[in-house]
């Protein structure tokens, strides 16, 4: 066994005080204005080349119903490895550094009253990585700019910093152009457009959805009613179908006793479910012939006025357009332009963190028969995570938390070979090449809508994401962050040949008002 | 500057206390021997060789888990990379009169990526323009898995590599919103509706049937009729293009030409139905059968009058592959195999066996709803979308 870890731990802030601890009362504690403990590991090296941690226990599906428990699968993790950038997929051993001086990974204790969603009589503790304003220097921003670089910046062929403000530019003016379309469209009477849409939803649409829903609410009844005469009927018939030809003696059994109740149950459910249709043919029908003043439908205008609450936000007499994907893209364009105007003077950003593992599976291949391997191999090039927190608190007696993952690495590379593939060809044919590869993963607002953690009374684990409502929507969704997806290149194998390019995946601003997971034996 | 770090201290420490307060006790040895792990993670490895494609290995990890949720996402947008029109099945960009659409150098247009949905949502708000009564209505999943594809060296099995990865779900119930731009894959519904409907399209104003259909549709105007409704190129009507299986990058969805609407009624008129609504070039005796996928705003998968054990839908997953694979159908439908796909991103929402085994579809549509779109639901407090 190899372990190394080489670094120069620097403790900055805090003098640890010969002191007892005595706790402090909420109210005091609210005042508290820590600095907290600041983080440096400066030259590190972490690399655990050659032990073996056995994961057991995992089983694979019962394919016989849970009569037997499955097959067992064994993880082998065979290599764990933190670098400084360079390091040649763990192989040189480069030191690296985890915040700096000016910007420490800090762990402190803060009022409530530091942050706006949370309530100041409370105090929370907070972890985050080192904070960057510098454009280039900040992992969302640069992430941003290199999301529309569409390349990783220095390779062959990416080498015009503002390939990416070029990009930006042609997306602000399409959006800029669908907006100014729709407001030619309606004379710039946006107002009057969501005045007139409210007007005819409530006269029209309510009163038909809340018929479809009556309708609805009637199917489910039938549909258990009709099933139930069908277990009673001896089902022999498929459900749905009703029974024709019973008997010698002609179709009086279709009639009376069960078969004929179950016939009769049928008829009642396909009514039930026409008269769900043709609401539903009247709601539609509301929506295609309810007209404004200029002859268009209430779902041309409604479509359009969604465009336009996507485009705009908010919808003003003054059409500021200042909430939607409009303001938006254009506020990405400043930072876009920002880390290209750095990149351009010849600035460049400083090195990452290289990260790596192995991983073995031992898995059952039931069409095999057999055990069969399978290998993991996964390198991170040039990792940052800088913008990233948790904060907890408690409030009462539970445990509230609020995260915010931003990880950023050049490249993401996974190879599934294992030692068969035993020259560099074959590895890179079988490995996975992902550039650019952008994760900010944002889970909970303050107060407004806590990420809360727990454990059910049969041993399962909760997550849940709640609380948004008629008091702080409009708070939640102005200041809550998103979420983000962003892979530059996904590419198979030889990492140049376009042939072999799956392009770019993104999930861009992705939030949940409600979330709620729960876990379960399989 | 000490008074400062000391002050620091302390706080951290009530902190601690604070937090350890939500009374976390330690389990009993005599307790804990009674506890079994809760196996939430199921790993399930299989095969499979095709004759024409190959050998595969697949690994598919299965995630014991329950989710409710009320998501949305700006835009969703997988698989941008180049393709012509054509190139494997790559539909073009048409105009609402469905011509096709040049580039300025003179080639076809074509969607940027294979997915592109914009104002992405799972799960509906219920009176969402009176907050003080929005309801949540969440779209649910019951156990999501994600599972590997590799494809085997013909001369030595050991040597692989991963040729794609999808997402799924076992079962998902839920409106599911979004203006789908671009989609490559699978969307299949039935639209169904009376003869009667039909013969008002093609009959009436504007109408374009002969009048010998009139007389024929008018008879079958009680006449219950459908027919299966997939992804289209809107140019041709045709779900297929130039021989490849699937279209990449559809936006218009419909009945195929070629394919006809069916009725179970029976009866001599009954049984015309399948010869008098023969679609070609969008158009079945004159209504229109060709639709653009952006005016359905929200579909709903699964069945919305069952509950989630009753009414949830199976088989659907979304995944990227780098070359072809073959993935494990897992619809329930009886006799459905595989699901082949190619290269680039595949949204597979398809037809699939309920609880009671009979097939159904995730996007049901009525002839009149078929013309007008569907509106889309609320994913938004006080908003239908852009939230």
């Amino acid at each position: 066994m190899n372990k190394k870890i080489l670094c120069t731990f620097l403790v900055i802030a805090p003098i640890f005080a010969n002191a007892d601890l005595v706790a402090l009362d909420d109210a005091v504690l609210s005042n508290a204005t820590g600095e907290g403990l600041g983080i440096v590991l400066e030259d590190f090296v972490f690399n655990v080349d050659d032990a073996v941690t056995t994961v057991t226990g995992i089983k694979s599906s019962s394919p016989d119903g849970g009569i037997t428990d499955g097959r067992d699968v064994t993880v082998d993790w065979t290599e764990f490895y933190v670098m400084g950038e360079g390091s040649q997929n763990g192989t040189v051993e480069t030191p690296g550094q985890i915040g700096s001086l000016a910007h420490p990974w800090v762990l402190e204790t803060l009022p409530g009253s530091a942050f706006a969603s949370i309530g100041d009589d409370i105090a929370l503790l907070q972890l985050r990585s080192g904070e960057y304003t510098y454009a280039l220097e900040n992992t969302d921003t640069y992430a941003k700019w290199a999301r529309y670089q569409e390349c990783v910046y220095g390779q062959a062929g990416c080498t015009n910093a503002n390939d990416a403000v070029t990009a930006m530019e042609s997306i602000v003016s399409r959006l800029t152009s669908e907006k100014n379309t729709l407001e030619g469209f309606y004379n710039g009477q946006m107002v009057s457009l969501e005045n007139g849409i409210n007007s005819d939803i409530a006269a029209q649409i309510t009163p038909q959805q809340q018929v479809v829903t009556t309708e609805q609410s009637q199917i489910a009844p039938a549909y258990n009613s009709m099933e139930a005469a069908w277990t009673a009927s001896g089902e022999g018939v498929v459900l749905g179908q009703k029974y024709e030809n019973c008997g010698l003696f002609g179709t009086s059994e279709c009639t009376t006793g069960t078969k004929g109740t179950y016939n009769d149950r049928v008829d009642d459910y396909l009514a039930e479910v026409d008269d769900y249709n043709v609401a539903e043919r009247e709601l539609a029908r509301r929506y295609q012939e309810t007209l404004d003043s200029n002859g268009n439908s209430l779902i041309k205008r409604l479509r359009d006025y969604e465009s336009y609450r996507s485009l705009c936000g908010d919808v003003e007499a003054s059409n500021s357009c200042a909430n939607g994907l409009v303001a938006i893209r254009e506020g990405d364009r400043e930072d876009v332009n920002n880390v290209a105007v750095q990149l351009s003077a010849g600035y460049s950003r400083r090195a990452g963190l290289d990260i790596g593992s192995k991983f073995k599976f031992t898995v059952y291949d039931e069409d095999k028969g057999a055990y069969r391997e399978d290998f993991m191999d996964i390198d991170m090039k040039g990792v940052t995570l800088d913008g990233s927190y948790m904060k907890l608190w408690s409030r009462d007696n539970e445990l509230n938390a609020e995260f915010r993952l931003n990880l950023y690495a050049k490249e993401v590379n996974i190879g599934t070979c294992g030692s068969a593939c035993n020259t560099q060809a074959l590895q890179d044919s079988a490995t996975l090449f992902m550039d650019n590869f952008y994760l900010s993963l944002s889970l909970g607002y303050g107060e407004v809508q806590p990420l809360k953690f727990s454990v059910t009374a049969d041993g399962n684990f909760q997550l849940e994401l709640s609380g948004v409502d008629v008091t702080n929507y409009e708070d939640f969704y102005d200041n809550a962050q998103k979420s983000y997806l962003y892979v530059g290149n996904i590419q198979l194998g030889n990492a140049t040949a376009a042939a072999n390019s799956l392009g770019s995946l993104t999930v861009d601003g992705l939030r949940a008002t409600y979330l709620k997971v729960t876990s379960h034996d399989l | 500057m000490v008074n400062k770090a000391y002050r620091s201290i302390l706080a951290l420490s009530a902190m601690t206390a604070s937090l350890s307060s939500v009374a976390l006790e330690a389990i009993p040895d005599d307790e804990l021997n009674h506890y079994t792990g809760q196996a939430f993670i199921t790993v399930d490895a299989s095969s499979y060789s095709d004759a024409t494609l190959g050998n595969y290995e697949f690994t598919r990890v299965n995630l014991g888990l329950d989710i409710e949720t009320l998501s949305n996402a700006d835009e969703l947008r997988i698989g941008e990379f180049d393709r012509s029109y054509g190139a494997d099945g790559t539909a073009p960009i048409v105009d609402d009169n469905r011509n096709i659409v040049f580039n300025a150098d003179g080639s076809v247009a074509v969607h940027d990526a294979d997915i592109i949905i914009q104002n992405f949502a799972l799960g509906r708000v219920d009176n969402y323009n009176d907050p003080e009564n929005a309801e949540i209505v969440p779209f649910k999943i019951k156990d999501p898995y994600i599972e590997l594809a590799y494809k085997t060296d013909p001369g030595n099995s050991s040597i692989r590599r991963i040729a794609g990865v999808r997402i799924g779900f076992g079962q998902a119930q839920g409106d599911l919103s979004g203006d789908l731009i671009s989609l490559t894959g699978n969307l299949e519904g039935e639209i169904r509706g009376p003869g009667s409907i039909a013969y008002d399209a093609a009959c009436g104003t504007g109408g374009t049937a002969t009048w010998f259909q009139c007389i024929e549709l008018s008879l079958a105007a009680n006449t219950e009729i459908y027919a299966e409704v997939k992804l289209l190129d809107g140019a041709t009507g045709e779900a297929t293009l130039d021989g490849a299986p699937y279209l990449k990058r559809a936006s218009w969805i419909g009945v195929p030409t070629g394919t006809n609407f069916e009725s179970d009624d029976s009866g001599l008129i009954a049984s015309l139905i399948p010869t008098l609504t023969n679609s070609e070039d969008c158009a079945v005796i004159g209504v229109t059968a060709c639709f653009r996928t952006t005016i359905y705003q929200s579909v709903y998968v699964g069945d919305p009058t069952q509950d989630f054990e009753n009414g949830s839908a199976s088989g659907a997953f979304i995944s990227l592959q780098l070359e072809s694979v073959p993935w494990e159908d897992l619809s329930g439908i009886a006799g459905a195999t595989r699901v082949y796909t190619e290269k680039g991103a595949f949204l597979n929402i398809a037809k699939y066996a309920d609880s009671s085994g009979q097939q159904r579809y995730p996007l049901y549509l009525d002839l009149y709803n078929a013309l007008t779109g569907e509106p889309r639901v609320a994913t938004c407090i006080g908003r239908t979308k852009g939230c």
